[in-house]
């Protein structure tokens, strides 16, 4: 019994250090002082304002949202055609495809960020916009792969065999069955894939240019000259609308698994 | 599977190739060739002018191993995040033990959710969250203050315990699920098995519970290590001088337009890590760990 409470003690003691920070920037992005102190004097939406008006961190917001939107459809369908081999089909190489689909999330981001650059430059690909749009889709692409495997490989199979056994092609099979019946996991994948992209920075920075400014670059920059509290006003935005997704997410993936 | 294909032989194949040569392809341009090309790079060397001289060299590798900087940082980075999944797996056992085995299940689904969640959020903002805690204006140096206990702020901010703290707080969730998965895992009948047997619960934990979930702690500890080794947002963000990591070693190569040295510190940490995961890998079953089959 004293060992159920401790460990209750404890539980709601990781969870307080969880949201305390996260929490301390939705609450600073409301003060009104210039420097990110405690206590908190005077409350205002001045910050949320002032970001409103700054083209530079909206524009970053918007080219975020493409790249975030292009990658994860791209990663999806890669992933899914990824999934469908290995969980429809028996291959010699399977195990190693499968290792190759798990490298990426192995190597820490850093490496991923440094060999695509050396290899962009080596082949004469401009960094920017579309290497970034590569970079997250290829990070992207392992985590999409596996939540489709697992989605796949619960999807009754003799529904597809019954389609095929009324004459139906093999696209019409993926389409109209295989698809449907896998549609939660699709989407879960999808707004995984796009959570990851949102909040890419590694990858990013590395291959940024100057035209081409994602919203967590813009995030460091503006952290690295000096913190002002309209960074947790972006943050605080970022924050509730990560959740929204995350949500959504979780929701699709998990009712499909009860 | 193999009648299958025998019977229906070149539909199905060629129907197969379309669905593996994309991400095959993918995989190969995005990941295979640029790992190479970094390891064919790490053997190329600079001239004054920081152009790239391609005469395979050993060059890098020399003043890797020579300057004591790279591999104390190496080392240094090693132990932070040897202490990061140490810290993780001591918060992340409790917590999910509590949570499979006393919180019903209509309340488990809402508390897992509400830790993996915040983890989705931006590495950024998350790291930087951290400098109103611990920042030398932050909650914690105001609380302590306030409360009269300190009289000079703490500086906590910016030296080796700050990155770890970060680190831990990144990572946390990676560690969590597998555990997580590992003890939902359980069969109740052996606990019970146990305890009818006579095992106090904690005999009962030490000599049944923590042997059955072992392969999805060694998973959580895997996935935590690895990309905390290389991490660069964290200790950028709250190292400072004192608390940095090899990744930041890494980077200034590349700003200072050293690119073969660059991508030689970055093969020895990639050499380094699959040292490390074919030495765990050993005990660890990929298969039933990441894609949660038997």
């Amino acid at each position: 019994m004293l060992t159920r409470w401790l460990l209750a003690l404890f539980t709601t003691l990781v969870y307080v250090i969880i949201y305390l920070p996260i929490g301390l920037v939705v609450l600073t992005s409301f003060n009104q002082a210039t420097i990110t102190t405690l206590p908190i004097e005077h409350l205002t939406f001045h910050w949320y304002a002032a970001l409103l008006e700054n083209v530079k961190t909206l524009q970053s917001l918007w080219t975020s949202l493409e790249v975030g939107i292009i990658s994860t459809t791209i990663a999806t369908t890669l992933g899914l055609l990824s999934a469908l081999a290995i969980v429809r089909h028996d291959f010699r190489g399977k195990s190693a495809f499968l290792l190759l689909t798990t490298m990426p999330m192995l190597a820490p981001g850093i490496i991923m960020g440094v060999s695509l650059l050396l290899f962009a430059r080596f082949v004469g690909f401009q960094t920017g916009f579309l290497a970034i749009l590569l970079g997250h889709i290829l990070l992207a692409l392992p985590y999409c792969t596996f939540i489709l495997i697992s989605s796949l490989a619960r999807f009754d199979k003799s529904l597809e065999e019954a389609a095929r056994g009324l004459g139906a092609s093999e696209l019409g099979v993926l389409f109209r069955v295989t698809i449907p019946g896998i549609a939660s996991g699709i989407i879960g994948a999808a707004l995984f894939a796009f959570t990851i992209s949102i909040g890419e920075f590694v990858v990013s920075f590395f291959l940024t240019s100057a035209g081409t400014t994602t919203l967590p670059i813009r995030i460091y920059s503006i952290v690295k000259v000096g913190i002002t509290p309209e960074i947790n006003a972006v943050s605080a935005l970022i924050l509730v609308a990560t959740l929204v997704l995350a949500i959504a997410a979780f929701r699709l993936t998990w009712s499909n698994k009860k | 599977m193999r009648t299958e294909t025998g019977v229906r032989g070149g539909r199905v194949n060629g129907q197969f190739l379309w669905l593996l040569l994309p991400p095959l392809f993918t995989l190969m341009v995005l990941f295979v060739a640029p790992i190479s090309l970094m390891a064919i790079y790490s053997f190329w060397t600079t001239d004054q002018n920081y152009l790239v001289q391609q005469q395979l060299q050993l060059t890098q590798y020399e003043r890797v191993f020579s300057d004591p900087l790279y591999l104390q940082t190496l080392l240094s980075s090693a132990y932070m995040a040897l202490l990061t999944t140490l810290g993780s797996l001591a918060l992340a056992l409790p917590l999910a033990y509590f949570i499979v085995r006393f919180v019903p299940l209509r309340w488990r689904v809402l508390l897992v959710l509400a830790l993996i969640v915040p983890g989705w959020v931006s590495v950024l903002i998350r790291t930087y969250s951290w400098n109103l805690v611990i920042g030398e204006s932050g909650l914690m140096n105001w609380a302590l203050t306030s409360l009269g206990l300190i009289d000079e702020p703490i500086k906590l901010l910016f030296t080796k315990a700050s990155v770890v703290i970060g680190l831990v707080y990144i990572y946390l969730p990676y560690m969590l699920v597998p555990i997580y998965a590992a003890i939902e895992r359980l069969d109740d009948a052996v606990l019970e098995a146990a305890e009818n047997l006579g095992a106090d619960p904690f005999r009962r934990f030490i000599y049944v519970t923590l042997p059955l979930i072992a392969p999805g702690i060694l998973a959580g500890c895997v996935i935590t290590f690895i990309p905390a080794v290389g991490e660069y947002v964290v200790p950028n963000m709250l190292g400072g001088l004192k608390g940095m990591m090899y990744g930041n070693l890494i980077t200034t190569a590349f700003s200072n337009f050293n690119w073969p040295l660059g991508a030689a510190l970055s093969m020895v940490l990639l050499v380094s890590i699959l040292a490390c995961l074919l030495i765990v890998g050993r005990f660890l079953d990929v298969n039933r760990n990441m894609l949660g089959r038997q």
